[in-house]
């Protein structure tokens, strides 16, 4: 480590001293220096353990209890001060009586500065207004930033528990499921985690209640509870004995399940539910707390079989609880040792793999971040140019004021007192506006966690609260001192004698002001710019997205779920149901085809499972065949109208007593076919399996986009249920006209064949595939209104400098028009002026955008974060309306009466 | 009298006051020793960054609790930034009576059964 990494940042450093010298006097002088070690002391231990914890996190924490303190300490002085008056006691310490002084001036100030803020409604209303926006939009954003990304995840020691995964050797390889194989290699072989857990998802029907229900939960393994911290709220979790082949049926239940259909009944404990047509016994009530993965509805204990398992099949989610005195990198690289050891020792199914692990809390936040983390970007931003406007109002108003304050100095005021007083001023404004910005965050928030519900995790813990309010007093309290100060500036000039020159337009503030003005204006511009371009770059990729092909044709197709379950239904069965129930439903008027499919595609995720060809191919020796796997009903090709490119679909003639076929992707045949003709071979799971059993490929058809829009087609294997029964399925019904007509006809089809089978879960293909497209749709649609505010303000600033740059020149103006300057070029020399700032952000803009944009590219898709046109439009769109907008001040002075200026000398 | 005048009834403790003053009971520390001892002791759950732990020395200081150290452990590890506290007498009696509170406390929860070992479910 080198000496650097012992002191905090600047920034950490400087922010730290500014909120000590919020303390009151006393208190500063008397810990000031000691509070700064403390924090460098911190500093140094939690970069000695980095551990899980983010350094956002470390920041928050400390800079939060600095703040909230300091609020504390002036409580306590006052206080302090207050029971020493009443005691009248007359040996009060030195400190105290500095802070009833200082209290003093304060309160003199404040007084000072509510009176002139009420004799000034116009101004004040217009400065709370932005301010409120301003720090409205930031507080908003933040307090989904402080909910989603910052909050610890709500189990004991959050910070310990890790995601960890198998990764694949393919190019296109992501950390992904664990075979249980591995898993309890895993176990075995690694002491660093105080325990591994696994789980799958678990999707089972519930009946002996008035209709039968779908829920969804995980199957996990033993020590899951004891991982989350335990806090059932009533029973227990599974035993070892439990979690075992054979073992006895039970099932936790989730607080949401237990209150929706036990009516939170206490003694449900004991008692049993028919999950598959099988008794399960509730032995636990989970904590409300307890939800991961997202939205499960209830536990069982996973029994996983190792005798009947292949290492090659991947499907578990495998959760960890580092121990203690453990980083993640030492826990990381052991969990790697351990899968090279396997990989040498089962070459065949593990070669090249490798393992890698991940806070939960990163993996529970996934994509959410850079998302959030652009947003809050966007957001401050869109306060700085509210802060700029607001400056730059101040800047105005101060020069206006020019003869109060010379008469201040005159009559002895110092420049620091003066200062106070202006900073006081934007302070009581800075306050006012912030808590204009609560309210509007405290609505903003609400509004965010509906639309964003879905689209963001965690949703449910966004809201005001202590550290929100926390972050918006902060924000309020810089905003007020840079709002005072940057005029005090331009103010502090003023000289003694100033007061006597009734010229003000003469005063040596003047020039100043005028630039800092237009270095304001330039700045506001800049940002403005950057919030355009980066929102254009969203709405191209959007719009991109919107017409990538997903490979199917969504419109008039409904899908929903059925279930067949396993208990009650076997192998030959299952094909029964499947025949009966596609040619009922076939048969229905107004249905054009229908099929089934598992798993759906942008429903459920998959896993690749490797893959033996027979005659193998010569491209095949490079990388193991390993594809997605489909099972389908005959007519689901037809049904989501997926191209048919080589050979036949799959049909209602391929039964189990005929030979067993495949369709494949277009992917796959690319990859592991290369050039030769993909039909009549065959492909197989089982590389020691009968002749028999192998399936041949029948047909090659259009990749599917099956996980998200963004991603490339990947090798899909779809074989027909009909022959490798999948009780597990969704169907997908294409009709004329509107589709969701229909769904009545096929549940009462679906009853008709047995009362006990849910129909859940019914959904437009359009809805799937729209839903997809929510993240990128609500975040779009912020930073779009963000940029929109962003410009409107900067265009406002733009107008309002200009303005008085050309009140102020009105002189010279009427001099030039009486001396013969023609009206047009009075025009033109006025919009020029006005447009030099513009100009000047605009490019200052430009290359602030080509910085910051690189942090969209994750976002973007087909389009590139340099992409020209998202940088011209805005910026001549933004340069037009300037202009524009000039031309109004422009025009005024282009029709000023010369006679009538040179009268008011 | 104002409610929070705490030399007329110190006891009870706010548990952060207790945890401080006991952390000062093996004898001098600074500031982050304190800190640490009290997040050990409390097995994280009181947590103290530089604003929330002066405030609390600054208080328990002016109530006499607490008194700023004269002696420096080992001249060695010394470091001139930083100042050890030690407890007053007073300060140890209140330390003292709040924890015979407590033991009390306990004791009654005891024989009324609501302590046991907990069980080895799961």
């Amino acid at each position: 480590m080198t000496p650097l990494d012992t002191v905090p940042p600047w920034p950490a450093r400087w922010l730290h001293s500014l909120i000590v010298h919020g303390y009151p006097r006393s208190v500063r002088t008397r810990f000031g220096r000691e509070m700064r070690q403390l924090f460098f002391d911190s500093y140094r231990e939690f970069r000695r353990s980095p551990r899980v914890h983010t350094s956002t996190r470390f920041y928050a924490r400390a800079f939060w209890d600095l703040a909230v303190n300091a609020v504390n300490a002036w409580l306590d002085s006052m206080r302090s001060a207050k029971a020493t008056r009443t005691r009248k006691t007359f040996k009060h310490h030195n400190a105290q009586h500095r802070v009833t002084e200082q209290l003093g001036t304060l309160h003199n100030a404040v007084r000072y500065a509510l009176r002139v803020v009420s004799k000034t409604p116009g101004f004040t209303f217009v400065v709370l207004l932005t301010l409120g926006l301003g720090i409205g939009t930031s507080t908003a954003i933040y307090s989904v930033v402080d909910g989603v990304l910052l909050a610890a995840l709500p189990y004991p020691n959050a910070d310990r528990l890790v995601v960890a995964r198998e990764r694949s050797p393919l190019p296109e390889g992501r950390p992904g499921w664990v075979s249980p194989l591995t898993f309890r290699d895993w176990q075995e072989r690694t002491e660093l985690f105080e325990d591994l857990v696994a789980w799958r998802l678990y999707l089972v029907t519930m009946t002996g209640g008035d209709s039968p229900e779908r829920l969804q939960g995980h199957v996990v393994s033993v020590g899951y509870f004891r991982m989350m911290g335990g806090g059932m709220t009533l029973g227990r979790g599974f035993t070892a004995d439990e979690d075992r082949v054979g073992g006895e049926k039970v099932v936790v239940i989730s607080h949401g399940l237990w209150q929706r259909r036990f009516a939170s009944d206490s003694t449900v404990i004991g008692t049993s539910m028919i999950l598959d047509g099988v008794p399960h016994t509730i032995v636990g009530v989970a904590g409300k707390h307890i939800d991961y993965p997202e939205g499960g509805e209830l536990w069982a204990p996973i029994a996983l079989d190792y005798e009947r398992e292949f290492r090659s099949f991947r499907y578990l989610g495998v959760l960890g609880r580092l121990a203690d005195d453990v980083t993640l990198a030492d826990a990381g690289a052991d969990l790697e040792r351990v899968a090279r050891e396997i990989a040498t020792e089962f070459p065949q199914s593990n070669g090249g793999w490798s393992a890698a692990i991940e806070p939960l809390q990163s993996q529970v936040v996934g994509n959410a971040r850079p998302v959030l983390v652009g947003l809050m970007v966007a957001a401050a931003m869109l306060l700085l140019i509210a802060v700029g406007n607001v400056t730059n109002l101040f800047i105005a108003r101060t020069v206006g004021r020019h003869t109060e304050v010379a008469v201040r100095r005159a009559l002895g005021a110092s420049r620091a007192s003066l200062i106070h007083l202006f900073v006081a001023e934007a302070l009581v404004l800075s306050i006012l506006g912030g808590a204009v910005g609560v309210a509007a965050a405290t609505w903003g928030t609400r509004i965010l966690q509906v639309t964003a519900r879905g689209r963001l995790p965690r949703v449910q813990e966004i809201g005001v609260d202590g550290h929100v309010l926390t972050f918006a007093v902060v924000v309020s309290l810089l905003v007020g001192i840079v709002v005072g100060v940057i005029p005090a500036f331009a103010a502090g000039r003023t000289r003694k004698g100033d007061a006597f020159r009734f010229d003000h337009r003469s005063a040596i503030g003047q020039k100043r002001a005028n630039r800092l003005r237009e270095v304001v204006l330039t700045v506001q511009v800049a940002l403005a710019i950057t919030l355009l371009v980066g929102a254009s770059l969203l709405v191209e990729s959007l719009r991109n997205l919107t017409r990538v092909d997903p490979g199917f044709s969504s419109d008039d197709v409904i899908t929903m779920e059925l279930d067949l379950p396993n208990s009650t239904y076997d192998s030959g069965r299952q094909i029964a149901f499947f025949n009966e129930v596609l040619n009922k439903i076939g048969a229905v008027p107004g249905v054009e085809a229908v099929g089934t499919i598992h798993p759906m595609p942008m429903v459920l995720g998959s896993t690749t499972i490797p893959f033996t060809i027979s005659p193998a191919v010569g491209s095949a020796e490079a990388v193991m065949p390993a594809a997605h796997v489909r099972v389908v009903g005959p007519g689901y090709f037809e049904t989501m109208r997926i191209p048919l490119l080589t050979g036949r679909y799959l049909e209602s003639g391929d039964r189990d007593d005929t030979q067993p076929v495949a369709v494949i992707s277009q992917t796959f045949a690319d990859r592991f076919l290369g050039n030769v003709n993909p039909l009549g071979h065959r492909v197989s799971t089982d590389p020691e399996a009968e002749e028999e059993s192998w399936f041949t490929i029948v047909g090659v058809v259009g990749d599917v986009k099956f996980r998200s829009l963004k991603d490339d087609g990947e090798p899909e294997v779809y074989t027909s249920v009909l022959q490798t029964s999948y009780g597990h399925t969704r169907l997908v019904v294409r009709t004329r006209g509107a589709p969701t007509q229909i769904t009545p006809q096929v549940a009462n089809i679906i009853h008709g064949l047995d009362p006990d089978l849910p129909v859940a879960d019914v959904r437009t293909v359009e809805a799937i595939v729209t839903e997809r497209l929510g993240p990128a749709r609500l975040n779009t649609a912020l930073v779009s209104v963000f940029a929109t505010t962003a410009a409107f303000l900067a265009l406002v600033g733009v107008l309002g400098v200009l303005t008085i740059l050309v009140g102020r020149r009105m002189r010279e103006i009427g001099i030039r028009v009486a001396l013969g300057a023609q009206r047009q070029r009075v025009l033109r020399f006025v919009v020029i002026l006005g447009l030099r700032p513009v100009v000047a952000g605009l490019l200052l803009g430009i290359v602030v955008s080509l910085g910051l944009t690189r942090l969209l590219a994750s976002q973007l898709y087909g389009v590139s974060a340099l992409d020209p046109w998202a940088y011209v439009v805005p910026s001549l769109a933004f340069l037009l309306t300037a202009g524009t907008v000039c031309r109004w001040p422009a025009r005024r002075a282009s029709r000023v009466d010369p006679a009538s200026v040179l009268r008011e000398e | 009298m104002t409610s929070n005048d705490l030399n007329s009834s110190p006891l009870p403790l706010n548990p952060r006051v207790f945890t401080i003053l006991l952390a000062l009971a093996d004898g001098s520390a600074h500031g982050y020793q304190i800190k640490k001892a009290v997040e050990e002791r409390s097995g994280g759950t009181i947590r103290l960054d530089a604003g929330s732990l002066y405030r609390s020395i600054a208080k328990l200081a002016d109530e006499g609790l607490i008194a700023e150290s004269g002696e420096r452990p080992d001249p060695t590890m010394d470091d001139t930034r930083r100042r050890y506290y030690c407890l007053t007498e007073p300060g140890r009696g209140v330390l003292a009576a709040e924890a015979r509170r407590l033991a009390h406390l306990v004791e009654f929860a005891r024989s009324r059964n609501l302590i046991e070992e907990p069980k080895a479910a799961r």
